[in-house]
Parts: structure tokens; sequence; C-alpha cells
């Protein structure tokens, strides 16, 4: 066997580890709960296969559904049907979790049909998923996590890591769903924790696990680990001569500084961010650094130079065609005004913003803007002459 | 099968040990001089002048099960020439235990037992059982439930419950007016008709045994400090113990070990009795060589059924004992971890490396749902041995999920963290 599992695409480290998952499904009788913790979806994907030329065993797949009503034995049966599979591997249970919660209704049931599982299913079922989708089946389903056979931990490599920290930096912005941004922090925290274990360290991989991690930290309002992670990062990036990663990292210090109130030090970080971006030719990060400096100005009431700035930003949003960024530009600048008193330009600038985020499909943010500049209108009726 | 498959099948942490399989029960609580268990219960239940309504209580996966399926098997051969007829209910196969209501149990418990008379012979008790259940089907559809099915064979009706939450509520005002018919059916028409039918085949009395009600999960209800559990057995003990015959429920470790306990014992008339885990070590801290024993004498039987004696499983004795220490006495623990190490071989004898290197992960997996808060409750009663705040819920989880273990001795109950968490490396 362990010949076989040399060759196979996992890497040599979860040779031992699939050897014994290999051994549970192989001398299984009956039902037999299994965990194959693995962070990477790519590593969870290939798994069955592995198995396959491991030791001949080909495991049924069924992917858990959140969306659908049933809950997750019931899908389980409707996967198998009147099937009798060697062994069932179950995808999805992390969707089916929500961390917001300490009880997610669907683990509350799993727990009660320990028994019924053990007659219903008389084979292997492994639940492939991340380690923090094992600890929660511990915690919400303790009667049948009891009755585990085995854990079994499998690895990536530094493409199965790079693949997982690039599909979990997509959209991992704050219009993320809470319990998303929470799953994604827990993977984060869980492949960091892969990445110690590692003698083979790999710089780039590092510095944006960094990065990101700093985002998670951010999420959960925790400013001092992201300040600290994104100089960590920071210094990777620099060693590794990444300018991009050095240029939004800077940037990110500079918000973090912003909204300690440390006004001169951001100041410095954007204008530094800036620099690096017009060297490398980035116009998105050069206008948002120069839409950051607009928020400096306004918060030190240099208003002229505050309107200087945003039109600046603007002109480069528009340019490049980031209409997100150029809707929140127009709402920044709608504030400015306000504080002018340029209570037309301000009412225009928003409604513009509004329609902008409308058309590209985000109308609870248009809504929330709307919302905003009704309350300064409302303001205005009410003050005095 | 290979040695290591039939192993492997013996030490199957979810597989309950069967009535017959007397070859791999260890009476363990018998070897060790205990106050048994099963012995309390029979004669608590035996030797009572009229119906009592017992308590009974352990961790899960502590073997309560086998515990009372042999006292089952007692009383049915009689105990000071008194045998009982005994009906046993696994409310898991019935009851919906994520949403369970006294109406909903009771319902189950008369059923289970007019189907247990029916199965021995006594038709009278199913034909009266069909007759109250045709009124309420007629009553059914007269409310206009929607969506209530009310099966062909009402010996055989529970999924129509489990499966329709909609109509639970409804359904269930409807039961509730139907409690004392239900009473009246059983205590004065079914029970005096069946004992009489019972006594001419030597039977006494009659026992209903619902078991797997400690797998309850405990929620609070409404917003309260109030609790389903205590709701259940407390707010409604009178529905549960208004059948006129012996009655035994499992009832949640939690909730026995709670605030409640004095007012559960005071509400039955009688002490909740504990299965606790196998002593792995006295209260003192010294290893407890006779609990360890009890261990061994459970993994000897099962690995001979296997074809394979202690000597061929572990390198060394000691071995042994250490993976018995791990366990903490509780016996689908100890069958986890031995899986676990199984797992990681091919070869007999298990060596003390590949021992030592699977605790060490299974500790770690053993650890994996706690809370950095708990460590500090998990010190306290290391000190201890005793709960440390029974109020908490944290207490009631760390009881429930077996990383606090209820041990007896010559001075009561005691209490210890699992011994697999010594292994574990803690944070800071």
């Amino acid at each position: 066997m362990s010949a076989v599992a040399h060759e196979t695409g996992l890497e040599d480290r979860n040779r031992q580890e699939l050897e014994a998952l290999c051994r549970m499904l192989t001398r299984a009788g009956g039902f037999r709960l299994g965990f194959a913790v693995a962070n990477h979806p790519s590593v969870r994907e290939r798994l069955a296969a592995e198995v396959r030329a491991v030791c001949g065993i080909e495991p049924m797949a069924v992917a858990l559904d959140p969306a659908r009503p049933q809950g997750i034995v019931a899908q389980l049966e409707q996967a198998v049907g009147d099937a009798r599979p060697a062994a069932m591997f179950v995808h999805g249970l992390e969707a089916m979790l929500d961390l917001r919660i300490r009880q997610s209704p669907a683990m509350d049931l799993l727990n009660l049909n320990r028994d019924y599982c053990w007659q219903r299913f008389p084979w292997p079922v492994v639940f492939v998923t991340p380690l923090f989708a094992v600890r929660e089946f511990a915690r919400q389903a303790p009667d049948f996590w009891s009755g585990r056979s085995g854990i079994y931990h499998f690895v990536g490599d530094h493409e199965d890591v790079r693949q997982t920290l690039s599909s979990l930096g997509v959209d991992f912005d704050w219009s993320l769903a809470h319990h998303a941004k929470l799953a994604r922090g827990e993977i984060l925290d869980h492949v960091r924790a892969e990445l110690e274990d590692r003698a083979d360290e790999d710089s780039a991989i590092r510095a944006e696990l960094l990065s990101l991690l700093a985002r998670a930290a951010g999420f959960a309002s925790d400013l001092s680990a992201q300040e600290r992670l994104l100089t960590e990062a920071l210094a990777v990036y620099r060693d590794i001569g990444n300018r991009w990663g050095q240029a939004n990292s800077i940037q990110s210090l500079g918000h973090i500084a912003r909204m300690r109130a440390r006004y001169d030090e951001a100041a410095e970080r954007y204008e530094q961010a800036l620099a690096v971006y017009r060297d490398i030719g980035n116009r998105w990060g050069q206008a948002n650094s120069i839409k950051s400096l607009g928020h400096i100005a306004y918060s030190r009431a240099r208003y002229d130079e505050a309107a200087e700035r945003y039109e600046q930003a603007l002109a480069v949003y528009r340019e490049i065609g980031n209409r997100f960024n150029e809707a929140y530009c127009l709402a920044a600048r709608a504030r400015l005004a306000v504080a002018t008193g340029d209570q037309d330009g301000a009412t225009r600038d928003m409604a513009e913003a509004a329609r902008i985020l409308t058309a590209i499909n985000l109308p609870e943010r248009a809504e929330q803007l709307r919302r905003e500049a009704a309350g300064w209108e409302t303001n205005r009726m009410a003050s005095p002459g | 099968m290979d040695r290591l498959t039939a192993l492997y099948e013996q030490f199957d942490p979810l597989r309950p040990l069967g009535v017959n399989e007397a070859d791999l029960y260890v009476d363990w609580q018998n070897l060790l001089d205990f106050a048994d268990v099963k012995v309390s219960l029979v004669n608590s239940i035996a030797r009572s002048r009229g119906p009592v309504c017992r308590l009974f209580t352990g961790h899960r996966g502590a073997g309560k099960t086998t515990e009372l399926n042999r006292v089952k098997e007692r009383l049915e051969s009689g105990v000071a020439g008194r045998r009982f007829f005994v009906s046993m209910l696994y409310a898991e196969d019935w009851v919906d235990l994520a949403d369970v209501q006294p109406e909903d149990l009771v319902l189950q418990i008369v059923r289970q037992l007019v189907s247990d008379l029916n199965n021995a012979g006594f038709a009278f008790a199913g034909a009266k059982f069909r007759n109250f259940f045709e009124r309420l089907r007629h009553a059914v559809s007269v409310e206009g439930i929607e969506g209530i099915e009310l099966g062909a064979d009402p010996l055989k009706v529970s999924l129509t419950l489990r499966d329709l939450p909609t109509a639970r509520h409804e359904f269930r005002q409807l039961l509730q007016g139907q409690l004392q018919t239900i009473y009246d059916l059983v205590n004065t028409e079914i029970l005096r008709e069946a004992l009489s039918w019972l006594a001419k085949r030597g039977y006494e009395r009659i026992l209903i045994i619902v078991d797997q009600l400690d797998r309850i999960p405990q929620k609070l209800l409404n917003g309260h400090r109030l609790t389903n559990h205590e709701n259940l057995f407390l707010d409604h003990a009178g529905t549960l113990r208004a059948l006129a015959c012996d009655v035994l429920y499992t009832v949640p470790i939690e909730l026995a070990y709670s605030r409640c306990h004095g007012r559960l014992q005071d509400v039955y008339g009688g002490k909740i009795l504990t299965l606790p885990a196998i002593p792995v070590r006295e209260r003192g801290g010294e290893d407890s060589t006779r609990g360890l024993g009890v261990l061994r004498e459970v993994v000897a039987r099962r690995a001979t059924k296997a074809g394979v004696t202690l000597e061929e499983l572990f390198e060394s004795p000691e071995l042994l004992t250490k993976v018995s220490r791990c366990s903490g006495g509780h016996i689908r623990g100890l069958f986890v971890l031995l899986s676990s190490i199984l797992d990681q071989t091919d070869d007999l004898p298990v060596t003390r490396k590949l021992l030592e290197r699977s605790l060490s992960d299974s500790a770690a997996e053993f650890a994996l749902p706690l809370r950095a808060s708990d460590w500090r409750m998990l010190d306290d009663v290391r000190i201890a041995r005793q709960p440390t705040d029974e109020e908490s819920d944290a207490w009631n989880r760390l009881l429930r999920d077996r990383v606090v273990l209820t041990y007896r001795d010559e001075r009561g109950y005691w209490y210890d963290c699992h011994p697999l968490l010594e292994l574990v490396q803690r944070e800071g």
C-alpha cells in the first residue's frame, strides 16, 4: 500500500493518513463515522481518487446543500436511494453550519440520528471537511461524535495553498456575509497552523496568508492584530520584492492609523502607498490612496484639499471604469459638500452615487446612501433659519 | 476475515452489546464490589409494594442500555419469586427527541406496552388501543388538522409526528385533551385485565423501561431559565408518573446532577441511580488497579472473540494499561481509542511508539471542541473532585460531553476531568 500511496498526488506526509483511512474503509463491516480533515478544496476534491488508487474502494460522493430544506441525514438518504455503496464521502458539512450561532439546526437533528444512521447506512460515512467543521460537529453533535471511528488529516502542497488563498481572497471584503467571513477566517487560521508545521516555507504564500489574516482581523474589529499582521506581511513583501503587495499593506496600515486618529502617520502611509502604486502603474491603487488622502484632509477640516483629492480620485475611477469606487467617492464628496454648506451639491452627488450602486446591482447599498441623504434633508428642515 | 478486521469489528464504538453476548459482557460493578446499579434498580422495583417510578442516568456510551437489558432480563426471570412483564421503549425510534413533549411520550409508552402485550398474546390490549385510536383519528378529522396522517396500524404510529412539525402543535393540543382518556384506558381497563392475564403466566407486575431520554438535547425555553429537561421531568412529572405500573426512565446526566437533583428525588420518590464510569484512578489520584483490571478484561474478551490474545495485541502489558487509563473508564471512549490505534497499523502487536502517537492525536481531537474558558473549570474540577458550578451551562456541557466524568467510591460520587486531556499541550 505504501508504495502506491507514495506515487499519489497527495503529499508524501499524507501517506500515513491515507493508509489509515483506507484501513478503516476496508475493515469496516458496517456504519463507521469518519472525518477526512482537509482545509484545501483541491485536496478534498482529489481524496476519493487517492482512496480508489490505494485500496480500490470507490466512495459515493454526496454534496450537502444548505439551500435545500432537508437536513443532513435526509440529504444522505436521498443521495443513496437504493444503492449500497462501499463508502460515502460527504462534502459540504461546513456550509451547513452557521458560525454565528452555537447550535445550527442541522447539527441538532444529526445528533439525534446516530443510531438511525448506524442502521440506515451500513457502510463507512466520511465527512470530508475543513477542521473547523469537525470542531463544530464535536460541539454540536456530541452524542454522534462520541462514536467516531477516526479522524484523518490531509495537508496541501504549495499549489493547494495558493489555490485556497486565492479563492479565499475573492470578495473577502465588507460586502461578504458575516457567517462567510467567520468561516473564511477559520480556514485561514487552519492554513496558518498547517504552514507553521512545514519546513519548506514559501514567502509569497506567507505574505498572502498574512494579508488575508489581517483582513479577517479587521472584520473582527481587532485592529491591533490587523496592524501586527500587516506589518509582518509588509516585511515579507519587501523581502521578496513584491511591490503591489507592499503598496496594499502600506495602504491598509494607513487605514488603521486613520481609524485610530493618527492622521500624520496615516497621511504618510498613503503618500508612500501612492508612490509605489505610481511606480508599478496601478491606477486603481493610486485612486484609492488619493481618496484616502482626501479623507485625511476632510478630517482635518482642510476642505479645499479634500475636494481636490476627491476630484482627482474620481477622475481615475471613471477612467478605469471602477463604478463601485466611483460611487463611494461621490458619496465622500457629498459629505464634504454638507460640511461646506453646499446642500444641493451634496444631494446631487449622493443621488448619483445611489444611482450607480443600483445600476451595478447593489440596491441595498444604494438605499443606505439615500437614507443618509434623507437624514441631511431632515436636519436642514429642522435647523432654524 | 483477517484478525485486524475482526478486532476492528469488536471495537466498533457504536455497536450495542446484545443480551445474548454474555461472553463479552463484563459485570464490572460486581467485580469491583460496587453497589451494583442493576441490583439497586432491580431491588428498588421488585421490593416495592406498589408501582414505582425510577430514574436512571449515566454518561452517554457508558453502558446504560446494556445494563437496562440485564435489568429487564432479571425482572423477567423473577426476583424473590416475583416476575415482571417488561416492556421497553427505545425513545429515539418513536419520539422526536429534539422536540419531545409529555403527551407524545405518554402516547408512545402506551403504544409500546400495548404492542408488547399484544405480541405476547394478550389481544385485548391491542383491540382496546385500536378503539381509542379510531376515536383519535376521528377527532383529528373533525378538528381538521392538516398534515396528520395516522397510519393504518396504531401499534406502529411514530413517524406521523416526527415528520410533520407544522401540525404538531394542534395534534398535541388534541392529545392533551385525551390524556385522561388514555390513563383511564390503560389504568382501569388494559392494566387490570393484563395483570390478570399475565398472572396466569407467572407474572406479577408490569414494568415499562423508557430508554434514551437522556439523549434529549438541553434547551432553554422561551428565553427563561427553565430548560426543556426541567419542563419534561419536573413540571410534567405528574404526567410521566400517571400510569399505574412500574416505570423506569433514563434521564440526562446534566439534569440529574444539576440544581434539580433534590427536587427530582422528591418528586419521583427515590434516589436517582447512576451508572458511573469505571474508575481508572482513585479519588486521591493513584491508579485504580481494580478498575484498570476491569477494562483489561473488557478488551481481553473482545480480542479473544477476534482470535487475538492480549500478548499478541500489545507489545507489553503496560500499553493496555495506558490506553485504558486514557479512556477515563468510558467503554465507548476506550473503543474509539483502540479503533484509532488499529487504523495506524497493518501488523500486531501495537508498539509503544504507535500507541503514544495515536493517543497524542486522539487527545488533540478530544480537546477540539473545548473553549478557552473550559480549561479553567477543568483545572478546578481536577483539584476539587466535585462540581464547580452546577448552575452553569458550561458545567452541564462538560458533563454531557464526557469531558468531566462521574465516578463513585465508598464516599459517594466524585468527578474528574477526562484523563486524555492530560496529554494535550495547552496554549499559553
